[in-house]
């Protein structure tokens, strides 16, 4: 190795260099940096937050969009809304918070796991279109969603337990979606949970704790000395919603996931997190069945949860549904009747204000949104029903869609018994194929393809 | 992107615990206790070479008895119960070298050079440049403060070549000053500019580059220590040999 062995003094430190060089660097000031190594027991904690890039920033890295603006920031990244000139198609730009990607190593792992996240199509999560490395950010391009998140929603309203249950269904069936793919969520909380303008409920950051943290580190969490800097330290997951094992260093699987919705639904249902003991039962005008079903997804230990989240959909169902026949029936009825109620508060009042998704921190914006949402509310209160508008078609469709593609699902893989699957299932997906032909073709007889704006 | 898998994974099985598995090798030891034994001795070459200047043999003699030294050392008779007891290379190789040393005033200096074993990476240039670094001080915190010196040679390879395998090279180059700049000193603006990154990222690349230093440094000692209690103490040796106490 060369060194330059001039006769000179270290800048910085003025200790002489002579021989005390390393790699061109003064050899006592690499010392130096060390020894604050040594007093600096979380060196990740010393990088001071920045500011994002604003959209002028990032143009010239990436200048196949139009940055319009910045939606919001998380732990994860900074998510913008932008414009992808080819397609002329509204997208959401996520740049992955810079810290860990600085490493060599992230590099592999967010590629292998962008690709995993790309090939999870599914109506109820956020598609992911393309990634890749511009500007020194590791970016992933995901489907726009235009509308709110949950959290805002519940900053804003206390949902009733159709309303609940309406969303919990559809986020249920997309997990069990990806975890028969092998990818937990590990960060299922209100914030990422996307309801668009037709009421559709997505799920957003699907694998991205897990990419932000290693394959090996995902899940786990080291719990706080001090509550209050949880959110800084756990690696995985948001503290309010991690299951327990997430706070350890044992394996995590899917029923983490389980817990964390469990503790999203508790919210939903009641208001608040659980943790007081009371059942939920009590804190709001509930049955009694809710309280069993809540308490076995949030159980402590994961082998007393529902072994899967198919299984706590089905036992809400039975609850959403509580009359035994004629089934099918009276559920697509009540559906149809959750999916309304859900909507009149939900699509409508956020069809006239796009809230950013990912900024809770806004008051202004919460404000605003709340008294649309009452001035709607009350407006839709004072209308007649209109059970075969544009609203209603749309969510009717969603909710066909989802069904026609489980049917599908189960149509492929054979039941738990090795069995072939039961014979009224094609007729049942010639039936869902129909409907969804039908509803297509009257949305677009109506010739309004979004909510009307009031 | 271009990705391989390989490149990432061949660095994790670098650096294993070096010192400690010789330590804990018994007799005959194993292949890995050999080859680890001649990586350190290959990078330990220098400032063993510059105590033997030291102490007053020119240039020719000091290569051939820190050669032979070595040789032999590799030859494992050396590697007594006695000697392994020692915690930590720098000072197990230290003893060692003096006790060779005073063997080797008995014998004839004409005696038969190296052995079976031949160390390739004889630097002497290196171990000469160490020598000046060491110039005005005793003899042994002379050789501490050569020792602590060639870890930061070991630690910057190694992190040069992390870059490299990453295709990071011209980044790795820009940033590295920083790793002895204090934070208020540092144009990140400056560097967002060559580099065609955001300001942002600069900062993490510079923060990520300390970080992985600071790491890297870590593990080198711990490669020359025989238990990880010691750590910390022949970090905190080697940085007051340096210059800060």
């Amino acid at each position: 190795m060369k060194e330059d062995p001039a006769n000179l003094n270290c800048p910085r430190c003025n200790a002489p260099l002579t021989g005390g060089v390393v790699d061109g660097l003064c050899a006592r000031c690499l010392g130096a940096l060390h020894f604050d190594a040594l007093t600096t027991v979380d060196e990740a904690g010393t990088l001071p937050a920045s500011a994002p890039p604003t959209a002028e920033e990032l143009a010239p890295f990436f200048p196949q969009f139009e940055i319009q603006s910045l939606l919001g920031r998380g732990g994860m990244g900074v998510v913008y809304q932008a414009r992808q000139k080819s397609l002329d198609r509204r997208v959401a730009l996520k740049l992955l918070a810079p810290e860990r990607a600085a490493d060599p190593a992230f590099a592999l792992r967010f590629a292998s796991e962008a690709r995993t996240l790309a090939a999870l199509g599914h109506p109820n999560i956020v598609g992911v279109h393309d990634f890749g490395e511009a500007g020194g950010y590791f970016y992933l391009l995901m489907e726009h969603v235009d509308g709110e998140n949950l959290r805002h929603l519940l900053n804003t309203k206390r949902l009733t337990r159709a309303e609940a249950l309406a969303i919990i269904l559809p986020v249920c069936t997309a997990l069990q979606f990806a975890h028969e793919r092998g990818i937990v969520h590990r960060d299922i909380k209100p914030e990422n949970l996307l309801i668009d303008r037709s009421g559709t409920v997505k799920i957003a950051d699907f694998g991205i704790a897990r990419m932000m943290t290693g394959a090996e580190a995902a899940g786990t969490a080291t719990r706080p000395a001090e509550p209050r800097s949880a959110a800084s330290t756990l690696a995985s997951g948001t503290p309010d919603y991690a299951a327990p094992e997430q706070w350890s260093s044992n394996a995590t699987d899917h029923r983490a996931d389980i817990y964390s919705l469990g503790v999203v639904l508790h919210e939903m249902l009641t208001g608040e997190r659980p943790g007081s003991g009371i059942a939920p039962s009590r804190q709001a005008q509930l049955d009694e069945p809710l309280d069993a079903i809540l308490r076995q997804a949030l159980a402590e230990n994961p082998r007393q949860r529902f072994d899967t989240v198919a299984d706590f959909r089905s036992r809400l169902e039975q609850v959403h549904d509580p009359l035994p026949r004629p089934r099918r029936e009276r559920r697509r009825a009540l559906r149809r009747i959750a999916a309304a109620a859900a909507l009149a508060a939900l699509a409508l009042g956020i069809a006239i204000y796009t809230a950013p998704w990912l900024l809770p921190s806004r008051e202004d914006a919460v404000e605003s949104s709340f008294d649309v949402t009452r001035k709607v509310s009350k407006a839709a209160s004072i209308l007649p029903s209109r059970p075969e508008g544009g609203t209603g078609d749309r969510q009717q469709l969603e909710e066909n869609r989802t069904a026609l593609m489980e049917a599908r699902r189960q149509a492929l893989l054979k039941t738990p018994d090795g069995g072939s699957p039961p014979a009224d299932l094609a007729a049942e997906i010639a039936r869902l194929e129909a409907r969804d032909r039908e509803l297509r073709e009257r949305i677009r007889s109506s010739g309004s393809p979004r909510i009307e704006q009031p | 992107m271009t990705l391989d898998a390989s490149k990432f994974t061949g660095l994790a099985r670098f650096h294993t615990t070096r010192w400690s598995v010789v330590v804990r090798a018994q007799s005959p030891a194993t292949a890995e206790a050999d080859e680890s034994l001649e990586s350190l001795c290959r990078q330990y070459w220098p400032p063993l070479y510059a105590y033997v200047r030291g102490r007053g043999h020119p240039p020719h003699d000091a290569q051939d008895l820190t050669q032979q030294f070595f040789a032999r050392l590799l030859e494992k008779n050396w590697l007594a119960p006695a000697d392994r007891s020692q915690g930590k290379l720098r000072s197990f190789l230290l003893t060692a070298m003096k006790r060779f040393l005073a063997n080797e005033q008995d014998r004839s200096r004409a005696a038969k050079r190296g052995g079976h074993y031949a160390i390739t990476s004889i630097d002497s240039e290196e171990g000469e440049q160490l020598l000046a670094s060491a110039a005005t001080l005793p003899e042994v915190p002379a050789f501490d403060r050569t020792w602590a010196l060639s870890v930061l040679k070991a630690t910057l390879r190694r992190l040069r070549a992390e870059y490299e395998q990453a295709d990071k090279t011209r980044e790795y180059e820009r940033i590295k000053p920083a790793l002895t700049s204090s934070r208020g000193e540092i144009d990140y603006d400056a560097i967002a500019a060559d580099l065609l990154v955001l300001p942002a990222s600069a900062r993490s690349m510079v923060h990520r580059l300390r970080k992985r230093f600071r790491e890297l440094f870590r593990e080198e000692v711990a490669g020359t220590v025989a238990s990880p209690e010691e750590v910390d103490d022949e970090m905190r040796a080697l940085i007051a040999a340096l210059g800060h106490s």
